[in-house]
């Protein structure tokens, strides 16, 4: 599995650059200003994520799905995308076989995620709230959960190293984290069912 | 938490649209609810992240002393948070409160 977190300016957001099917969605999801520019962003930062580390797949495209997780359509391969202002991260496992999950979070944050996590997690704050949250933000992605799934959740977090352990929201996972000064990135894999 | 008294949708969405930008990290980015549609997605008008999302729904419970329940959150984000689908679910939950 390959993750790059970069600054999304780095990544060209001309509406050109879609594909068909993606011009089409873009224009059924009616965004506008920044939002339809990250969205363009977005799907291009995807398409160089499948060139660079699958350098031999052919032409994709980015299908959005009803949950807005992107599908990669065209080549064998699981994305999933993260942005936050002007960062955003892309995770890419070669195959259909693994769900993969990645998650950036903006240290800009960390004074509204503790209220949230205390509201809305049994144990509250149990670790750097940016970690806590893109911890959890991991796991809902990639067990397909919307943010519902956390109200009064009992999940479990805790840190090692580059390792970030949850548990409480399905089966255990074991995600791997960096931070940066401006941004946390959590990441990780599992078995499709 | 005391209850806040029964406002009409209007009032609410109005104090909606300063919850919004003030649980958002950029406010300018966030400036675009303040005239937006009542039912348009926000996240097609300002990155509505779930982080902000959540910071909303907390604003929301503390301004309008109400508890907002996973049923009642998950139908006003169905098909996308709008003003008008957030305004409703504060004024149904003020009405059980």
């Amino acid at each position: 599995m390959n993750v790059r977190a970069d600054d999304l300016s780095a990544v060209p957001g001309d509406p050109r650059l879609l594909r068909l099917a993606e011009r089409r969605e873009l224009r059924a999801l009616r965004l506008r200003g920044p939002r339809r520019e990250e969205w363009i962003r977005g799907r291009v930062a995807i398409r160089h994520a499948v060139a660079r580390w699958l350098p031999r797949a052919s032409r994709c495209r980015v299908h959005t799905e009803p949950s807005g997780a992107p599908l990669v359509v065209g080549v064998d391969c699981s994305v999933s995308l993260s942005h936050d202002g002007r960062w955003f991260a892309v995770a890419l496992a070669p195959g259909r076989d693994l769900r993969i999950g990645v998650d950036l979070c903006r240290r800009v944050h960390a004074g509204r995620l503790a209220p949230i996590l205390r509201r809305f997690i049994k144990r509250g704050v149990q670790l750097d709230p940016v970690v806590q949250w893109a911890a959890l933000e991991c796991v809902l992605k990639l067990r397909g959960l919307g943010i519902a799934g956390l109200m009064g959740s009992d999940a479990r977090v805790r840190r090692a190293g580059r390792r970030v352990w949850v548990a409480g929201i399905g089966p255990d996972a074991s995600l791997r984290v960096i931070d940066r000064p401006e941004f946390v990135v959590v990441w990780g894999s599992e078995e499709r069912q | 938490m005391t209850a806040a008294p029964h406002v009409s949708t209007a009032a609410v969405v109005g104090q909606l649209r300063t919850l919004i930008v003030t649980a958002a990290p950029d406010p300018v980015q966030a400036a675009a609810v303040r005239g937006c549609p009542t039912d348009v997605p926000l996240d097609t008008v300002m990155p509505f992240s779930s982080v902000i999302a959540l910071g909303v729904i907390v604003a929301v419970e503390d301004r309008f002393g109400i508890v907002v329940t996973r049923h009642a959150m998950q139908t006003a984000f169905i098909g996308g948070a709008t003003l008008e689908k957030l305004a409703v679910m504060i004024q149904r939950l003020q009405g059980e409160s």
